[in-house]
Formats: structure tokens, sequence, C-alpha cells
């Protein structure tokens, strides 16, 4: 029963400790790195769904966390995944978002630098909205915030693709003419001076200046020089239209040629169309059916891959909407399981308790049962055959004297065990229990009887005490020589303790049966019980029930 | 003394006891039964005869049988007969004694006499007869005590009171002082003095310095 009650109690912690084990991953910091290199690296038509994902996820977690740093660092990637994919406005509202988040927050380096960012990027999305005033201005507001020339470089050269568009070549000039002027400021930016080279070398051959070309060979030079062969093919392009204005066409064939092959190599299917595209424009119509493939699968893929994006975003939303759900549904559970293991403690409890009532009352039946048989049988039987002895007058006294032992020891068997007349007064009960033992040698003195609340006291406590202290009294009566015995009753809230001592001549205190007895009736009804003794300084027995 | 007397007892062989007794006594008339409703009717019959009964000697406990009874016990039996002969003595004869029985047979069911069975219970029983002839009420030895008073065993504040003043080392008089200016009544010399006394017999003390020591032993104070 004991090892029943253990495990059974061991399952129901094991499983209370399951439920609420909550899988609060670390996420490492890797994975933003990670999800941030494949934005600006597309690896496949994959990646950039996987980095929504990754992103809108960080987004959440850190909202919930009240990070607002994160949740910009976070909203700054998403927004360049939707400018990528090609949603603008999408992009453009993600933006609005984070510079809300931004305003909210004081000004600091950090916050700039979220501004900068997000600045430049409106700038892009209008741009591919052909708002071109509006992309020059968020342009303009970038330019402020810059605080180092590498900035100033990017912004400066994002303004005259926007004049450009806007067909002031002349302002557009001007522009690239001051980044170029922030060169020397410039430690390495290789790739970054050349693009603005050779935009401005571009820009130059559209006003039929001279000096074009000697941009657009040093721009070729330094991406020649950095090896990142994608930087190579808008110089190559550049080239091939200067020289299809210059008419020389024997140049424009071969850049056109290298144009194409590194748009081979890179793999990309824009720069391979466009590369198509120029080598037809040179003359060259053996790539026309290449082209016109090409076209077709780039199409297929813008689609498909804006398919799928705006599919991964809408499961986002979805798989969102299922977490909350998820997590509701978690707190249900766990509510449940609680529920469950509160109402079987009790159950197991209120169990125990009755299995208890039952098994001492049960003990009780027994016993007074037995008792009676003892005394209607057995002592009556010896008494029987006392009195006809006494009329025997060749019978020994000795005879009849051991008799009358044997018939009181049968008695007393039977008294400790008759049943208890729980109807009266308890203290009645107790005080005559005690009177017995009262005799011209020993005397019984009780302090606070009368103090203990016992109309409070469960009836199976009542026998535990009664049958205790009889069994105390009968140890005294037999073994202690005392001549005083003390018993003190306290109430204790709702505890009652009870100190049994006499002044005997005590003894080691050896669980004989009696005492066995007497702590088990104790125990069962989950109180207390201690003996102490040594020997010719009394018995004493505390009892706290 | 009595002129008609009922045993009323399962056991054949004590009632042999009970009538060597009576046959000392000089009571010839005996009539012996062995159930509570054969000794109910014959009182009853008795009292119609005009011949009633003044004596009852039953024990307590009778063992069932086949024999379906309307009185299963001499408790029964008494209480029935009480109030309707007030007059009939009766003496309980019973290995039973509880104090708890006793008191209720003796005080609401008014038995006379309650005499234990015992190696003395012959004699207690001839002792009983003669008292409750007197209209005594008599008890075995060893249930005397069951009608005293049971404030008997418990030692009051008062007494603890006194003996924690005692164990502090001061004389009667000081204690009677300290009483008095803790307005604590009865603070009389002479009270203390007799409680003093009667805590020394109650822990079988020779003085108060063998109280102190008894006392502090035993953990009361």
């Amino acid at each position: 029963m004991k090892s029943l009650k253990k495990s059974f109690l061991f399952f129901l912690c094991i499983s209370f400790l399951l439920v609420f084990k909550s899988g609060f991953g670390q996420q490492a910091k890797d994975s933003v790195r990670y999800y941030a290199k494949s934005i600006e690296v597309e690896q496949s038509d994959q990646s950039l769904p996987k980095a929504y994902q990754f992103f809108t996820k960080h987004f959440n977690t850190s909202e919930a966390k009240g990070d607002t740093d994160s949740m910009v660092y976070a909203l700054c990637y998403l927004a360049d995944l939707d400018y990528k994919i090609g949603f603008y406005d999408a992009s453009e509202v993600t933006c609005v978002k984070a510079l809300a988040l931004l305003d909210a927050q004081q000004a600091s380096e950090r916050n700039n630098w979220f501004r900068k960012f997000i600045y430049n990027k409106l700038g892009q999305i209008y741009k591919e909205k052909q708002l071109y005033d509006q992309a020059f201005n968020k342009y303009n507001q970038t330019l402020d915030l810059a605080n180092s020339s590498v900035d100033s470089l990017t912004v400066y050269n994002n303004m005259a693709i926007v004049l450009k568009h806007q067909k002031l070549y002349k302002e557009a000039e001007k522009t690239l003419e001051k980044a170029v002027n922030l060169f020397e400021h410039i430690e390495g930016e290789t790739l970054n001076k050349a693009r603005i080279l050779d935009n401005l070398g571009g820009l130059k051959q559209e006003l039929n200046k001279t000096e074009s070309i000697t941009y657009l060979n040093k721009a070729l030079a330094l991406r020649e020089q950095s090896k990142n062969t994608f930087s190579l093919y808008p110089s190559y392009k550049n080239l091939v239209h200067y020289y299809l204005s210059e008419n020389d066409s024997v140049q424009a064939t071969e850049f056109a040629l290298k144009a194409y092959n590194v748009a081979t190599i890179t793999n990309s299917l824009t720069y391979q169309l466009d590369a198509a595209k120029l080598r037809m424009r040179v003359g060259d119509y053996t790539v026309s059916n290449t082209y016109v493939h090409l076209n077709d699968s780039l199409e297929a893929v813008k689609r498909n891959s804006q398919n799928k994006f705006a599919l991964l975003k809408y499961n986002v939303g979805k798989s969102e909407l299922q977490s909350e759900k998820d997590k509701n549904e978690k707190q249900v559970f766990q509510f449940i399981t609680v529920l469950i293991f509160v109402i079987g403690l009790s159950l197991y409890f209120i169990m125990k308790t009755k299995g208890t009532k039952e098994k001492l009352q049960h003990v009780y039946l027994t016993e007074t049962r037995i008792s009676k048989k003892v005394h209607d049988e057995v002592a009556n039987d010896v008494y029987q055959i006392m009195v006809k002895l006494q009329g025997d007058a060749l019978i020994n006294g000795t005879v009849l004297d051991d008799l009358e032992h044997i018939y009181n020891k049968t008695r007393d068997i039977s008294k400790e065990n008759s049943a208890i007349n729980l109807g009266v007064d308890f203290e009645e009960l107790l005080s005559d229990l005690l009177l017995t033992y009262k005799s011209t040698s020993v005397n019984v003195i009780t302090r606070g009887l009368a103090s203990v609340q016992w109309k409070h006291v469960s009836n199976e406590k009542k026998t535990a005490i009664f049958r205790v202290l009889q069994e105390c009294m009968t140890n005294m009566k037999k073994h202690s020589d005392a001549t005083i015995v003390l018993l003190k009753f306290h109430q204790k809230h709702k505890k009652i303790e009870i100190n049994y001592s006499d002044n005997g001549v005590g003894c080691e205190v050896k669980k004989n049966n009696g005492l066995q007895n007497a702590e088990n009736r104790i125990h069962s009804t989950q109180g207390t019980i201690t003996f102490e003794s040594e020997k010719n300084n009394g018995f004493k027995v505390t009892i706290i029930i | 003394m009595f002129n008609k007397i009922l045993i009323s007892d399962d056991l054949g062989s004590i009632n042999q006891g009970v009538l060597t007794v009576l046959d000392g006594l000089g009571l010839k008339n005996v009539f012996e039964v062995q159930y509570c409703d054969d000794a109910y009717l014959k009182i009853k019959k008795a009292v119609l005869d005009d011949e009633p009964f003044d004596l009852l000697i039953t024990d307590l406990s009778f063992i069932a049988d086949h024999r379906a009874q309307k009185y299963n016990s001499g408790s029964e039996l008494i209480s029935a007969l009480r109030v309707e002969h007030p007059d009939l003595k009766i003496i309980v004869y019973s290995v039973e004694d509880r104090l708890q029985r006793v008191r209720l047979l003796i005080n609401e069911y008014k038995a006379n006499a309650y005499v234990c069975k015992g190696r003395r219970g012959l004699i207690e029983l001839n002792k009983a007869i003669q008292a409750v002839f007197n209209n005594n009420i008599y008890l075995s030895p060893q249930i005397e005590h069951a009608l005293s008073p049971k404030s008997n065993l418990e030692i009051d504040d008062f007494d603890i009171h006194l003996i924690e003043l005692l164990s502090q080392g001061l004389s009667q008089d000081e204690i009677s002082a300290t009483l008095k200016k803790q307005n604590l009544s009865p603070s009389s010399l002479s009270t203390i003095e007799k409680r003093l006394n009667k805590l020394r017999i109650q822990f079988k003390a020779n003085n108060a310095i063998h109280l102190i020591a008894i006392v502090k032993d035993l953990g009361l104070i």
C-alpha cells in the first residue's frame, strides 16, 4: 500500500511537470545573420519566403518582449524583402510602421541608423512607383541624416538615378560629381566608387561628353580589380551603349558578348535577358530564340516567386492565427490537467480517510465482539468453577487464588477491548476509566481534563485516546509500582496534547505489544505518540492527536 | 428479613452460590429463573397473586439463545420493573465493573445495590442484602467511588498556582501575601495551609520540599 501510494504521487508529480515544461528555446542569434544574408544573396527562390517567415516571427517575439529596437530591425528586413519581391505598397506600409516606432523612441545613433535605412528604402520604393519627386525628397532626408561619406555616396548615387529617370541628366551629373569629389575622403568602397563612376560615365555619354569613356573605363578597371563578376555586367552594358553611340560596332559586339558571358556565369535570368537584348541591339540575332525563351521563363519565375511569396505571407498570417489557437488550446489543456490533478488528489485523500475510518471502525467492532465473547464465555465459566470450588472445603485455598488470578486476567482482556459508550460525556468516561485505577496505593491526578472541547473530537479519536490511556494505566498497574500518576490535557488549536507521567520504576522503552498497539492506534488517526522512560525515573508518554 | 426472593441468572451454578448465602441468612422462600422475561412474568404474576417478591438479585449479561426475549439484559429488566414496581428491592450481581454502568444502574434505574462477582462476591452479596434490607445502598469496594464526585481526580489552577509559589521558595505567609496582592482568593493562611496539606496527601509527599520534587518530576510545573 505504501509503495503504491508513493508511486501514485510520483506519477502525478511527473505528469504535472510534463504539462508545464514549456519549450522556450533560445533563438540563436546566428539565424538573424543567416536570414539577413539570405536576403542580400538570393540563394534559391525559397530563401526569400523563408527569410520573410523568420523575420515575421522575430518581430512577433520582440513585440511580446517589448523590444522596440529588435522590432524595427525586423521591420527593416521585412520592408527590404517586400521591396525585393516587388510588393512596393506592402514595403511602404512596413516602412511607415517602422518610422512610427522610431518616432516613439529617443534620438540615438541606432535610431538614426534605422531612419537612414528606412528613408533610403522609401526613396527606392517611390522611385519604383515612379513618384520621383517623393523619392528625391526621401533621399534628401536620408542625406540630412548621413554622417559618413560612404552613406552620402550611396545616397548621391540613388538621387542621380532618380534624376536620370526624370531625364534631368545635368542635375544627375552634378550630383554624381559631388559624390566623386568625396572619393578622396574614402578608403576602399571600390564597388561603390565603381558604380558611381560607371553611372557618371553613362550620364556623360547621354550628354554627349567625350570624357564619358574615361569614367567608364575607370569603373571597369575598379570592378575587374574587385573580382566581383556581378558588378562587371553594368560596366559592360554601359560600354556597349557607349560604343554603339560612337558607331564602333566591333567594340560594341565584343562587350555585348562579354556582358552575355558574365550574365551566363552569374546564372541571373534578368541579366541573361538583358544581355541577350544587348546582343540583338548590336546586330547579333543568334540569341533571338534564347531571348524569347528567357523572356518567358523570367516572366514565369517572377510571377511564380511573387505567388509563392504571397502564399507564404498568407501562411505566416494563418500560422500566427493557428499558434494563437494552439496557445488557447494549450491553456485549456493545462487547466484541465490541473483540474484532473486536483480532483485526483482530493479523491485520493477522501478515499484514504474513508478507508482509514472504515478500517478503524472494523477493528473496533472486532475487538468489542471478541471482548464480549471472552467476558460471557470464558470469564463466566471460570467464575462458575470458582463458585463451585468455594463450596468444597477440601480444596486448597491456593487453587482458588490461582483461579481468581485467571479470572481477573480474563476480565482485564475483556475490559481492554469492550465497547466504549461514546454516547455519554467523554470527560466523565475518561475520568471513570482513570478512577478504576485509583486505589489506596496509587493516586491518579488529572489536569485540564475539562479544558478540552471533547464535543468537537471525532469518535475515532476518542476511541484511540480511551484505549491508549487504558493501555498506559494497565501497564502502570502491572509493572510500574508507581504511587502517583499525572495526566495533563491541553487543547492546542485543533489538536489535543495529553501528557502521561508516573513516578514508577520506569523501564527501557521497548515496543512491546501494548506500546506498539498504542502507537498504531494514535498513528491511524494521524496523531503522534512518544514514550520516554529511564530506569527508576518514571514513565512519560506524550500524545498529540 | 425479605419474604420472597427471585434470582435471575442464566448460570445455574452461580445461583447455587447465591442460594448458599441466602440460606445462611435464613431466607428460604427463593425462586430462580434463567431468562429476564421469566423474571418479569414471575414478578407480575406474584403481584397479581398478592404474594409479591420483595427482592430481586439479577445478573446483567444473559447469553442469547434460541428463545427470543423481550428483555435481553438485566439493565432492560431493571428499567422496566423500576417503573412498575418502585418498592421492589433490586441487587445487581454482575462481573461488569465499569463505573458508568454502575452509576447508570444506581442513579438512573435506581437499583439498590451493585455487587461485583468475584472471589469475595458472595461475602459482599451477604452484606448487600443486609444493607438493602435497611434501606441503604451497597456497592462492592472496587466500584465504591463510582458515586463520588468526579472532581476528585482533577487538580485545579489554584493548586498549580500554590505549588508554583511554593517552588519559588515562598513561605506560607508570603504565599498568602502574594495572593492578596494579586487579588486572588482564597488567600487566608489557613486555607493555604489546608490546600497544601491536601496536595501533600494527593501526591503522597512527606513535606513541602518533597511535594515540589514530585511535582517537578511529573512535569506538572
